[in-house]
């Protein structure tokens, strides 16, 4: 029975990316023709890949990890060994369903709202391409496979960002990702080459099980690996300063908005902790990664706060959330990172597709709040119940400090974002019955964080390799600068909330504008590299 | 004030000048000219600014979007004037393309005698027919530049992204500066004028010299501090003739055009209030600011010379050949025109008899009043077709009522009546209870709507986005499916949101001041010694003074989307763009009450007493309709009341049949239709819920017999009026001048979001990003804000929805009344002579005369 559900599960595994890819093979004379079953096909491979996904979260015991391999061939040069193999372990299993579901939602999404589009049909064929291409990501359990997919999922997804050629913009903005992504390309080919040359092997199964036993001085083959793989992820998932493509990409439509901000961007982790029995090594390279986050976060997120459109807003709100999720890898604290993956490819699907739902907030009944002047007095009390409420969840969900300072750092940022909740019901209505209501709010929300936190750590620990040997000093500085960035994020809404300073109004502006860094960096390309130009409207009379 | 500072300027001025030391030569020539220009100089500039504002058609906010004629500011000149001046700004004219036309007489929907008759009334009545279709086979003359920024110029001299670069800043700030509260930390100057926070935030904003304009920063602190005497500077310096000021101001608002509609939008509200606003003025200086700083920085004598070449080129007169170009276009919008026209004629001209006579014999079993909006035409034809005993009329949606409408728990209300107009009884809405379940449910509401409000900072806040995440972010999963599958909305129903539904069915307005209101407790609702007055005047208008049915009901409407950005477009425009049940609620209270009717009685207005009036809400994107009040219908109407119910249901079914089509479900059995329409309206995704007025091109004021039983196709605007019950043509005057005028622009906001939705619509919904919270949408990254229609709105991805032609106004009335109307008011002589609109009149025998530009009438056949 057992070696029946197994290879079961690997073909079921691999059917997910099949069914996407036959839908993306249909050719796009024919896709734009009978747009309408285009868009059926497509979704009816989004659907077959969901439930393949979903049998294999049945069938699969979260526990393990197993692989496949069906075709093996060695590369010239003793380069290392290509195959076609499959890695399942509980992370494939949460990637798959989640970007299968992501598949579904948008491939219906897309049906009527591109209706009508002359490309329409090329449209979904691309998508289920993009689709499969992140799925066999998903799946590979060959270094080589990996990056093949890798990079296939940033071609397949070129397509839909341009999907409107004539936009200038549009243009422009998809060759900054391209020429990033290009970058992303080399470091992780040349990081996987680097793994070959020390452990001899290309299958993440191995991987795993030479560097789990693994001690000692990590060889500088497999550091420099490490940090390459840290740059990879960076770029994929739109880190400062390589971000401006992602703020920029509202030129393609919506869906592919939602796609890329919840099935696409969030790789950058998913390779960090595919990667971890290797990086967890690396001191260097999980100080890079969480420093790359807290830089990121910090700047985004202030941004963030004075975008004045919604889909730019998204998508400095994204930035930042990466960067969350890399610093979480940084902090050795994979299973969180996880979980902050799965929430956030959900929550800014939903946000891009109903982001056309703005104007509803603004027709609600209007009131007047009264802005209520917040007192220092207010304040503590503040802190004080959302340290308390922070203190004895965590401790009922036995999580203790005295060991561990990087769930320390993660305390205290729970604990800013209760403080902010209930300065927020402050600052809304200040009676105390709404403030009973609020704080109870808080503890619910503690209680469900605290809650999907020890779940995660259960099904995801297995299949990561803990960080090994994370340095007191080190460990400390980082904790002390997350805690005074959050601390300073709070402070500084705060104070924007309070009163009007020259050091303000500058820096207003220099948020506004993103700190400029686009601009530069869109220069330094045009120069280096210029984008194509625009193809001009054929709809145009000569 | 603004004399003082032009010498405190001066004279600053001219401290400068003595300081030893460096003077640059910009300061120098800078003082000389301001010196130079007089007083009456500054009259004429201030003129001629006031005037290129005025030729900005006002954007309204999405939250309650209206249509508005984007050729608004320009109807002092006639259709072509205003398309020539256009032409020589944006570089085309407002006609479609000579493809277009063509693809009409292939198609055969020009036919021939149209054609000929198009060609005898146009400026070259000679012109052989054939000649004009090899002209149609040839290619139209190309494009102008036009009046282009010195941005343009400068791309075409050294290249860049200058253009986009520019309108990128000047609408960044914008957005900053007016959003309603989608950014958490606001721009820190919103209490200083548009052009002071522009020089505020320019002088810190780095981005110009990223782009290679190093001085920027300290240019800007140089302007002047006042943005007429800043643009007045500039124009000096750009050297712009005088006689192309006008036109260069004009143009420089248009590169920003979506903005200046905006800034439009605000002086035309603070105008109702007669007060004004300047924001215009200061957008219009940003811009100019613009221009020169980018001319001096980045001076060239390339850019100079191209600079004179393209002042002079966009204020040369049409050449010849553009001159017969544009007779050609004009001659096939003409034709497509009599086309339409001729449809109208033959289904009016059936009604030979005087058609009042037979209508007054027998009563009614019931009267439905529908809104003038292009949507009624279809569902009343379906409610006559459904049963001959109801008789239907059109009239302006809001019913005549002027209120304020505040939703229950609300701090603040919207107006509900025609955006020409200010309101003047503010209205609550309550639930229909007692005041203890109304306060408390009152208060429940707030509490409610606060927590909403708390949450979304708490997601939102730079410090807590990311555990909001963490804990609720895979609640978005059965989200996400239930959303996708329509069995939810996105986000709660604004009209719902925070009360339930049990409760908000409960929800009415009323008319006596309002229990639960606190601040103003004595000016809400509608005092009582003006109900009379109302009803009477309402019925009047209306037409309808007797032979009322038993029931009498009184149709608002509204659409019923979701995630749509221009949701409040499909809504009613005679109420400000919300739905029209509470006009319809507050107009059936008052024309129930005892006491009016008696009031009426003695006005000799005579209700019978077995006469109810019932409001209802046309739900434009299903068409069903839906009832209010119910319980309050006496028993001895129950069999009517039933009986309607039906045909309502009936009607709406026949309606969607005949929807159907257009939206792509024909041959689809009846059932399969309405869960089809019913699917679109709660689909997060369907960019064409409904076709709302596309397709409309004309206007008919006259009584209903005059086109009943005829299928308009959803095309006219049908307004109920008999002249014989019009005193003194006041009612007719009033048509005239308010519901005509709104129907002229909703005709034209559809006909340039046809003829250029580059300048006029608002481009691909697909890629729409919504600015500012509620004001509009920007297309995908950036760029302008966005006015008029998406195209979605108006092509169905092959073809084109909407023909873009002017509205065809037809009107049953004497000549010598309508012909005084015209004279006595200006907006509507121009409308009628500057050709925005035709003019027919019906005369008793159903034949129609045409109104020709010399005023006299002639008999169209």
């Amino acid at each position: 029975m057992e070696p029946l559900t197994n290879s079961i599960t690997a073909l079921l595994a691999m059917a997910a990316p099949i069914f996407l890819l036959l839908s993306g093979l249909v050719p796009s004379s024919w896709a734009n023709a009978n747009p309408r079953k285009m868009a059926s096909i497509n979704m009816i491979a989004a659907w077959l890949a969901l439930a393949s996904a979903l049998l294999v979260i049945a069938l699969f015991p979260f526990e393990t990890s197993r692989s496949w391999h069906l075709v093996d061939f060695a590369l010239p040069f003793n380069l290392g060994n290509f195959s076609v193999s499959i890695y399942v372990n509980s992370v494939t299993v949460i990637m798959l369903s989640l970007v299968a579901f992501v598949g579904v939602i948008v491939s219906r999404y897309s049906r009527n709202y591109l209706d009508g589009e002359i490309n329409q049909g090329r449209f979904h064929k691309w998508l289920s391409l993009t689709l499969a291409s992140i799925l066999t990501l998903i799946i590979s359990g060959n270094l080589l496979m990996f990056v093949a997919a890798w990079i296939a999922t940033s071609l397949c997804l070129h397509q839909l960002l341009v999907f409107y050629r004539n936009r200038p913009a549009a243009v422009l903005a998809a060759h900054k990702k391209f020429v990033a992504s290009r970058i992303g390309d080399l470091s992780l080919l040349s990081a996987v080459f680097l793994i070959n040359d020390a452990l001899g092997t290309m299958e993440f199964e191995e991987l795993f099980g030479i560097m789990e036993n693994f001690s000692g001085e990590l060889p500088a083959g497999l550091e420099w690996a490490a940090v390459l793989v840290v740059i990879a992820a960076a770029l994929k998932s739109a880190q400062f300063p390589f971000h401006g493509w992602l703020i920029q990409v509202m030129e393609a439509p919506t869906p592919v908005s939602a796609l890329l901000h919840a099935g696409i961007v969030n790789a950058g982790a998913f390779l960090v902790i595919r990667m971890s029995p290797v990086i967890s090594h690396s001191n260097l390279a999980l100080g890079l990664l969480a420093l790359i986050g807290l830089i990121t976060l910090a700047l985004a997120a202030m941004v963030m706060l004075t975008q004045t459109s919604v889909k730019v807003s998204l998508a400095w709100s994204t930035t930042a959330q990466m960067g969350f999720m890399l610093l979480e890898c940084g902090l050795g604290l994979y299973s969180l990172a996880m979980l902050h993956l799965v929430a956030h490819s959900v929550y800014k699907a939903h946000a891009f597709l109903a982001s056309g739902s703005v104007v509803d907030g603004f027709r609600a009944p209007s009131i007047q709040y009264k802005n209520n002047k917040i007192t220092a007095w207010r304040k503590s009390v503040a802190l004080v119940i959302a340290t308390t409420i922070t203190g004895i969840t965590g401790y009922l969900f036995g999580i203790t400090f005295d060991n561990d300072l990087a769930l320390f750092a993660v305390a205290f940022i729970v604990v800013v974002a209760l403080t902010q909740l209930l300065l927020q019901a402050m600052s809304v209505d200040n009676q105390t019955r709404f403030f009973i209501r609020a704080t109870i709010l808080s503890l619910v929300v503690c209680t469900a964080y605290f809650a999907l936190h020890h779940i995660f750590e259960l099904i995801v620990t297995p299949s990561v390799l803990p960080a090994q040997n994370m340095t007191g000093t080190w460990e400390t500085i980082l904790v002390i600068s997350v805690i005074a960035v959050f601390a300073g994020l709070l402070a500084i809404q705060q104070s924007y909330k309070a009163r009007r300073t020259t050091a303000g109004d500058a820096l207003y502006v220099h948020l506004y504008n993103g700190f400029y860094i686009d601009v530069f960096i869109t220069r330094m390309i045009q120069r280096l590299w210029p984008a194509p130009t625009a193809i001009k409207n054929f709809g145009e009379s000569s | 004030m603004s004399i003082s500072s032009t010498i405190a300027l001066r004279e600053n001025n001219t401290v400068d000048l003595n300081w030893p030391g460096k003077v640059d030569q910009q300061n120098i020539t800078e003082i000389q000219h301001t010196a130079r220009m007089c007083e009456s100089d500054r009259k004429v500039l201030d003129q001629q600014i006031d005037s290129a504002c005025g030729r900005i058609a006002p954007l309204w906010p999405l939250k309650h979007f209206v249509a508005v004629n984007p050729f608004f500011g320009l109807s002092d000149k006639s259709f072509q004037n205003a398309s020539d001046i256009l032409a020589r700004i944006l570089g085309h004219g407002i006609y479609m393309s000579r493809d277009y036309y063509r693809e009409q007489i292939n198609s055969g929907r020009i036919c021939k005698s149209d054609l000929k008759t198009a060609i005898k009334r146009s400026e070259n009545p000679s012109l052989d027919i054939n000649e004009l279709e090899s002209i149609l086979n040839s290619p139209a003359p190309r494009a102008n530049t036009g009046m282009a920024p010195v941005s343009k110029i400068l791309e075409k001299v050294e290249g860049g992204l200058w253009s986009s670069f520019v309108t990128e800043q000047i609408s960044r700030h914008c957005a900053a500066y007016f959003d309603m509260g989608q950014a958490t930390i606001s721009m820190p100057w919103r209490n200083d004028s548009l052009y002071t926070a522009w020089r505020k935030a320019a002088a810190i904003d780095m981005s110009p010299a990223m782009m290679g304009l190093g001085d920027f920063r300290s240019a800007v602190k140089r302007l002047p501090e006042d943005p007429r005497e800043a643009i007045a500077w500039a124009i000096e310096h750009l050297d712009i003739p005088a006689d192309a000021v006008e036109r260069y101001l004009h143009a420089s608002l248009l590169s920003i055009g979506g903005w200046a509609a905006w800034t439009r939008y605000l002086r035309w509200q603070a105008e109702l209030n007669n007060m004004t606003d300047h924001a215009i003025v200061d957008l219009l200086a940003i811009r100019v600011m613009w221009d020169i700083l980018l001319y001096e920085e980045k001076y060239s004598i390339a850019l100079a010379a191209q600079w004179r070449d393209m002042l002079e080129l966009s204020m040369r007169p049409p050449s010849a050949k553009r001159k017969a170009a544009a007779e050609i276009d004009r001659i096939m919008l003409n034709a497509m025109e009599i086309g339409f026209q001729r449809n109208i004629m033959d289904a009016i001209k059936g009604t030979l008899e005087h058609p009042s006579k037979n209508s007054s014999q027998t009563r009614p079993s019931v009267q439905a009043a529908f809104c003038i909006d292009v949507r009624s035409e279809v569902y009343r034809r379906s409610l006559e077709t459904v049963s001959s005993g109801v008789q239907t009329l059109g009239f302006a949606g809001f019913f005549g009522i002027f209120i304020e409408y505040v939703p229950f728990a609300a701090d603040t209300g919207h107006s509900h009546v025609p955006v020409l107009f200010n309101p003047s009884n503010r209205v609550h809405e309550e639930m229909k209870a007692d005041e203890g379940t109304n306060k408390k449910t009152f208060s429940e509401r707030r509490e409610r709507l606060a927590l909403s409000k708390m949450w979304k900072g708490f997601k939102f806040s730079a410090s807590s986005a990311f555990s909001f995440v963490e804990a609720t972010g895979l609640m978005y999963i059965p989200k996400l499916l239930s959303d996708s599958f329509g069995w939810t909305r996105p986000v709660p129903n604004p009209v719902t949101q925070g009360i339930k539904t049990s409760q908000a069915e409960m929800l009415s307005p009323v008319i006596n001041p309002a229990s639960t209101c606190c601040i103003d407790h004595k000016k809400s609702g509608i005092p009582e010694e003006e109900w009379l007055d109302h009803a009477e005047r309402i019925l009047r208008a209306m037409s309808m003074t007797d032979n009322f049915a038993r029931l009498v009901m009184l149709t608002g409407h509204g659409s019923n989307t979701v995630n749509n950005p221009h949701a409040t477009a499909l809504d009613c425009g005679a109420c400000a763009g919300q739905t029209g049940e509470a006009s319809a609620r507050v107009v059936v209270n008052i024309l129930n009450d005892f006491s009016v009717r008696a009031g009426l009685h003695d006005r000799g207005i005579i209700i019978p007493e077995d006469t109810w009036f019932i409001a209802g809400l046309h739900d434009t994107t299903t068409d069903n309709v839906t009832l209010f009040d119910l319980e309050l219908v006496p028993d001895k109407l129950a069999d009517d009341l039933k009986q309607l119910q039906q045909w309502l249901e009936q009607a709406a079914e026949l309606t969607r049949m005949q929807r159907a089509t257009l939206m792509g479900m024909d041959g689809q059995p009846n059932k399969t239709v309405s869960k089809n329409i019913l699917r679109r309206a709660n689909d997060w995704s369907q960019v064409r819920p409904e076709w709302a007025l596309a397709n409309n091109a004309a206007f008919i004021v006259a009584p209903r017999e005059r086109t009943r039983g005829r299928d308009l196709e959803g095309r006219a605007f049908l307004h109920e009026y008999s002249w014989q019950n019009d005193n003194e043509f006041k009612i007719l005057e009033l048509i005239m001048t308010a519901p005509m005028v709104v129907a002229n622009w909703i005709n034209m906001q559809y006909y340039g979001s046809v003829v250029d939705n580059e300048t006029f619509g608002s481009g691909n919904k697909v890629l729409h990003n919504i600015t500012g919270g509620a004001i509009g949408v920007i297309e995908g990254n950036g760029g302008d804000l966005r006015v008029g229609l998406p195209m979605q709105s108006i092509h169905d991805g092959v073809k084109w929805a909407h023909e873009p032609l002017r509205l065809s106004v037809f009107i049953e009335a004497p000549r010598e009344a309508i012909d005084n109307i015209i004279e006595q008011h200006e907006t509507v002589r121009q409308l009628v002579e500057n050709k925005w609109l035709h003019l027919f009149q019906i005369s008793e025998d159903g034949s129609t005369y045409r109104r020709e530009l010399s005023g006299q009438w002639k008999i169209d056949t």
